[in-house]
């Protein structure tokens, strides 16, 4: 934001009222003159403006009707008459808008429900979270929903890497959180491993809460469940064995603060009343303890499974699930619903692998190489693309994805969601800039900072990046990047293990076309350790020419 | 006037009487005095829509509107049932010419029902 204490406004307006409004009323806000006018009349000059001068602008106070020559009016397909398009100018512009400055604060001037005189005409623009909604006629609502757009912006320039995407579903859900965390009531957070769970709860729902407490993690799937208790609630000396002095729970460690309880579908059937007390009450009893304790914490629940089922399963204890207020119940979509976001989030992962430490001096290395200066003390820009190069590039590194490459990524099921991304993404660049790299010292010419990333490492990466992670999904999914496993049950968890690993292998040999160098690249990260993994192979009963069996 | 026309010309006529009848008001502070009201009163009625330097009053905003209605018998009839409202907001123009203190909140009440009125016949279509 240009200036916290005065943000500057920009009104599109066919008429004076609202831009006389801002100016003589709402001395906190700066009214932006356009070329000495108060407003801009029409959606042309307005996009134009904020396309040369888009920085300036911290929020948009946009009409919806605009009586203007039809000739001054922005194209709305849907409209069937002109007196429409007049009409509902102002969703043509916030479409153009939305097109160029996805993150621009934009308030329409119109209630929410007026739009549903479109229903069947025009589509209504997206609920997405930096477009808000005011009857023009109403001046105490127009200035909250101006604060209110002004704060959520400026929150969402300092969330630094809380990703949200272009999403609608997931920028509807920010609106939703933000006004959740600042209730006292639980909350529940369901999604797959990787949607960002504990990333969403502390960078977002705890910093929203206002709460000067601290934030406090616990992940009750990690831990024993004979110390389940103790781990929560704390424990006395001498409580169980090994309590060697009174030790705080969680609970306590986060008084004033938020508890981000992860897992909680692996609390313990006879802890879930304990947990149901403590949040019915505000007050737990250390284990041993005699004494009383009572805490104030905003408790946010989270967990891969669906609670509502494990509920119905009878897994999950019915009355602490109505404790933890399944009002609040938010879903974070996996990526895969989400197939609009996935470019976003890649270009967004690539620009963020450019600033580690890393990638950063193979991006200097390259810029040099292509006859540029960068700053030795500054990360240099990287910037990922899809399709094919343009002529001319930007100031910082290119890497161009092929379309064939990214078709493959779209198909891709993504069970690691958005930490699978974020790690493939990183080796796509790095593997790419190192390539260059050894090129360059091979005596290579680099035309320019524009490198191509190898359909065939993206192939590569997508199968290994999956491998590594943890069977998620509920079944076994075959399919691009996915291996299909039958668990059946076993004595012990370490048979269930070693069946599993042996699936694991078996698969993988196939896919590496029974190559073991390559098996173990994926495995142990480096090619030269076949041995090892043909000793694994051995240790787990298998033999190799089973394995070569079609 | 098929039905597509008839939402047009509603949608237009809240926006001109439903919403700008009643922005002047709307928009000045809550402790404003009788000389602020006054004048935005008279900003409402008389200068209801603009178009560059021409204004538009409210009253011959409606008598279009019921003109162009008078074209078939089914949207006259509907149009009368919203002259009482209207006729109530167009009332408050010979409170402009006197000194008689006004009460916003009245004034408020009667534009706003023109709105209402014009919303409602727009959900019927």
């Amino acid at each position: 934001m240009a200036e916290l204490s005065r943000p500057r406004v920009l009104v599109i307006d066919d008429g004076e009222l609202h831009a006389r409004i801002v100016a003589e009323r709402f001395g906190e806000l700066e009214l932006i003159r356009p070329g000495g006018k108060a407003q801009i009349g029409d959606g042309p000059s307005a996009l134009s403006y904020l396309r040369r001068h888009a920085k300036r602008v911290d929020l948009v106070l946009l009409d919806v009707s605009f009586d203007l020559p039809e000739a001054q009016l922005l194209e709305l397909p849907e409209a069937r008459s002109l007196r429409r398009r007049k009409r509902f100018q102002g969703v043509a512009i916030l479409r153009e808008i939305r097109r160029r400055h996805p993150r621009l604060p934009v308030v329409l001037l119109t209630a929410r429900e007026d739009l549903d005189w479109l229903d069947g005409e025009a589509e209504a623009p997206a609920q997405e979270s930096m477009t808000y909604y005011v009857d023009g006629n109403d001046l105490p609502a127009l200035r909250v929903r101006i604060q209110g757009a002004l704060q959520a912006a400026a929150l969402g320039a300092e969330e630094g890497e809380v990703l949200w995407g272009g999403d609608g579903a997931l920028l509807d859900m920010r609106r939703r959180l933000s006004v959740l965390a600042r209730g006292r009531m639980p909350l529940i957070l369901e999604g797959e491993t990787g949607t960002g769970k504990s990333f969403l709860a502390e960078r977002f729902v705890h910093r929203l809460s206002g709460r000067a407490g601290p934030f406090v993690v616990v992940d009750l799937s990690t831990v024993p469940q004979e110390l389940v208790p103790a781990h929560l609630f704390g424990a006395t000396r001498g409580a169980y064995t090994g309590a060697v002095s009174d030790r705080k729970g969680v609970f306590e460690a986060a008084h004033g603060g938020t508890l981000f309880i992860d897992e909680i579908q692996s609390v313990p059937p006879e802890i879930q009343k304990q947990l149901l007390l403590v949040l019915q009450d505000g007050r737990l009893r250390p284990l041993g303890g005699t004494r009383e304790v009572a805490v104030d914490v905003k408790v946010v629940a989270a967990s891969s499974q669906d609670l509502e089922q494990a509920v119905a399963q009878g897994r999950f204890r019915a009355d602490l699930y109505m404790r933890l207020s399944p009002a609040t119940r938010t879903r974070i979509p996996p990526l895969r619903e989400r197939p609009a976001d996935l470019e976003f989030f890649a270009r967004r992962f690539a620009r963020r692998s450019g600033e580690d430490s890393d990638i950063a001096p193979l991006c200097r290395q390259i810029l040099k190489a292509a006859g540029q200066n960068p700053s030795p003390n500054q990360s240099p820009a990287l910037e990922l693309h899809i399709g094919r190069p343009r002529a001319a590039g930007g100031d910082g590194v290119e890497l161009w994805m092929p379309e064939s490459a990214w078709s493959t990524l779209k198909q891709h099921p993504w069970p690691g969601n958005l930490r699978e991304l974020s790690m493939l993404v990183h080796n796509l660049v790095a593997f790419t800039l190192v390539e260059a790299a050894d090129a360059l010292e091979a005596g290579a010419a680099l035309e320019g900072p524009r490198l191509q990333i190898d359909a065939a490492l993206v192939s590569r990466l997508l199968p290994a990046t999956t491998a590594r992670l943890p069977s998620q999904a509920p079944e076994a999914v075959s399919g691009a990047g996915r291996i299909g496993i039958e668990i059946t049950p076993q004595g012990t968890l370490n048979e269930v293990s070693r069946a599993v690993e042996r699936q694991y292998l078996g698969a993988l040999f196939r896919s590496c076309e029974g190559d073991l160098s390559r098996m173990a690249l994926q495995l142990l990260g480096d090619g030269g350790r076949a041995r090892a993994v043909r000793l694994r192979i051995n240790q787990l009963g298998v033999k190799l020419k089973d394995l070569r069996r079609p | 006037m098929d039905a597509d026309a008839l939402m047009d010309r509603l949608l237009e006529l809240e926006h001109d009487l439903g919403k700008y009848l009643l922005l002047p008001l709307s928009m000045l502070e809550p402790e404003a005095d009788q000389a602020a009201l006054r004048e935005a009163l008279s900003q409402a009625l008389l200068c209801t829509r603009k178009s560059g330097s021409h204004a538009v009053p409210a009253r011959q905003l409606w008598r279009d509107f019921e003109a162009e209605m008078a074209a078939s018998d089914t949207t006259a009839a509907r149009a009368r049932e919203l002259r009482p409202a209207v006729e109530r907001a167009l009332g408050w123009e010979a409170a402009l010419g006197d000194q008689r203190a006004l009460c916003r909140e009245d004034i408020e009440a009667d534009l706003g029902a023109v709105r209402a009125a014009i919303r409602s016949w727009l959900k019927e279509l």
